[in-house]
């Protein structure tokens, strides 16, 4: 097995995996999205409420956390675009944007991976929990926090 | 989701009295196979996930281009 792996680049491998769960999240979401939209559009017309629970409390937890999972893996799938060779270029002339160039004896926290990291499980980590568990009033409070 | 097909089934037996709200329930229980659909890709992706986390371990030790980086950068 380690033999097989040494022969093939991993970051071909884990793109091409993440490639095939960002396809499969999208058409979830795909499906989430229509559901929602053509639950919302439904109306009974000899019992206009019956479809309140449906419409108001159990679709909108759905279509969040499949926005969640999505962003999530798509997340991954960019991180493994970043690892890409084609790159590699770029990253030389500008040592911010490689983390690889710097030895562990001199690691420290100022190249844009660990930035990005840090970035993410801070204050951007809330605000993507919030957009996404408690609906899209909170983009007024987001660009409430931008400005 | 299994709460949202379970409402939508009581809804179609509960209201499947007054004739004017079938053609209503009848578009409500097709959306069911959008829901179908989501819980096959979501358990699909939930075993991905665990496949890539054992993936993960078995190349835990091994940098995904760290040999072609070295080369690359003369390092």
């Amino acid at each position: 097995m380690t033999n097989y792996f040494n022969c093939v680049q991993l970051y071909i491998v884990y793109s091409v995996y993440a490639a095939l769960v960002l396809i499969m999240s999208c058409v979830a979401l795909s499906d989430v999205l229509n559901f929602t939209e053509n639950v919302s559009n439904i109306v009974l017309p000899q019992s206009p409420k019956a479809l309140n629970d449906l419409q108001n409390v159990f679709s909108p937890p759905m279509k969040s956390m499949q926005l969640l999972v999505f962003f999530f893996d798509l997340t991954v799938m960019l991180y493994y675009i970043f690892q890409w060779p084609v790159w590699d270029s770029a990253k030389q002339k500008f040592p911010f944007f490689s983390a690889d160039l710097k030895t562990i004896e001199k690691a420290d926290c100022s190249n844009f991976v660990l930035m990005l990291i840090f970035i993410i499980l801070s204050k951007v980590s809330v605000r993507v929990g919030l957009l996404t568990t408690a609906g899209y009033r909170e983009w007024h409070s987001l660009f409430a926090l931008l400005r | 989701m299994t709460k949202a097909k379970e409402n939508i089934n009581t809804i179609a037996k509960d209201f499947a009295v007054d004739s004017g709200n079938l053609d209503a329930i009848a578009q409500l229980n097709d959306q069911k196979a959008f829901l179908d659909s989501r819980i096959a890709f979501d358990a699909i992706i939930l075993a991905a996930m665990v496949i890539d986390f054992v993936l993960h371990g078995c190349c835990m030790s091994r940098p995904i281009r760290s040999a072609q980086k070295k080369a690359e950068y003369g390092i």
